[in-house]
């Protein structure tokens, strides 16, 4: 079983990216793929949006899995694994969750070890700036410690624009993996899957 | 990624208008919600609009957010059918203010443009929640 964490700020498009790849994930390798989505309430807008587009979803409510439902994400993993044996577990925390702190939680996992656990993180390119002069410290961490950085919603600003973001990324992490998409309108999507099938 | 300043003001908005009310209608008014709650947030001061967000739950869906409080607003889903009750769970998500600043907003708004022609019931959906509980 694969981890496939996708964080992000709110609002940065994380539900748009799992709606426009899983899809495509299965056509390509035929994998089993279970979606766990953390909203806010007891009623959660994300996994209604993905229900309705025929995506089987498990809900985490009223908190952030990061930290007080870090127990509750576990128990979801051991019961999906159990139940249905996925190929890969797809994560969607809040929009204010840490996705390290996910992946630190996953070491205390009590079924079978993941065979790798891939963390992606979505920038709004749109609302970066502002977003960054809010929350510079959290922003910062998410951007060192994700494995892939995707920046979207490419097709909304200026070339200029996206340069400058992704001149401010790298200066965050000089290594950074980046890759420029656009969920929603289909740009790059192709790119987001090929990594996560083939990494 | 909470500062003491955040807010999730998470409702559900029910109510059965005593007659149809066409798709048009209550996408455009879903619509303008959403931009006028991040309007007025944003007018009293909220530092930062995380997202504001709404889903229609019938046999079809429609889903309709909005990040800031430049009007703009992103609407997923598409009716084919005028409804005959209303059932929209809608998240309020956002930095600077209070949860009663939040909250009276909203449900002033709910109020205002989900009444039509009779009353609408707000429910809170996760009254457990406070910054504390969602510290990262």
């Amino acid at each position: 079983m694969e981890i496939l964490i996708v964080a992000g700020f709110l609002g940065s498009g994380k539900t748009t990216l799992v709606l426009s790849t899983i899809e495509r994930i299965v056509e390509r390798t035929d994998k089993k793929v279970a979606i766990i989505v953390n909203d806010f309430g007891t009623i959660g807008i994300d996994s209604k949006v993905m229900e309705k587009f025929g995506l089987k979803v498990s809900e985490l409510d009223g908190g952030c899995i990061c930290c007080s439902l870090g127990t509750d994400l576990l128990s979801t993993i051991q019961i999906l694994e159990e139940n249905m044996n996925p190929d890969i577990v797809v994560i969607e925390p809040t929009g204010l969750a840490d996705p390290d702190a996910i992946v630190h939680a996953m070491k205390h996992y009590p079924g079978n070890t993941p065979q790798r656990i891939l963390s992606f993180v979505i920038i709004d390119v749109v609302r970066f700036p502002s977003v960054f002069k809010a929350l510079s410290r959290p922003l910062s961490s998410q951007i060192r410690t994700a494995d892939v950085i995707l920046m979207n919603k490419i097709d909304a600003i200026s070339s200029e624009m996206l340069a400058s973001v992704e001149a401010d990324i790298r200066s965050i992490d000089d290594s950074a993996s980046i890759i420029a998409v656009s969920a929603l309108n289909d740009i790059n999507i192709d790119k987001v899957v090929d990594r996560i099938v083939n990494s | 990624m909470i500062t003491s300043d955040f807010v999730a003001y998470v409702i559900s908005a029910t109510t059965t208008p005593s007659s149809l009310v066409s798709k048009n209608e209550i996408t455009e008014r879903l619509t303008t919600l959403m931009i006028e709650i991040a309007r007025e947030c944003d007018a009293i001061g909220a530092t930062l609009i995380g997202h504001i967000k709404c889903v229609l739950d019938a046999n079809e869906y429609l889903a309709v957010s909005v990040t800031d409080a430049s009007g703009h607003a992103s609407v997923r889903g598409d009716l084919t059918n005028d409804i005959d009750h209303v059932f929209v769970v809608i998240n309020a998500m956002l930095y600077g203010l209070t949860y009663e600043q939040v909250k009276s907003i909203v449900d002033e708004l709910v109020i205002k443009h989900l009444s039509f022609d009779t009353t609408v019931r707000i429910e809170e959906l996760d009254k457990k929640q406070s910054p504390i509980h969602f510290h990262c």
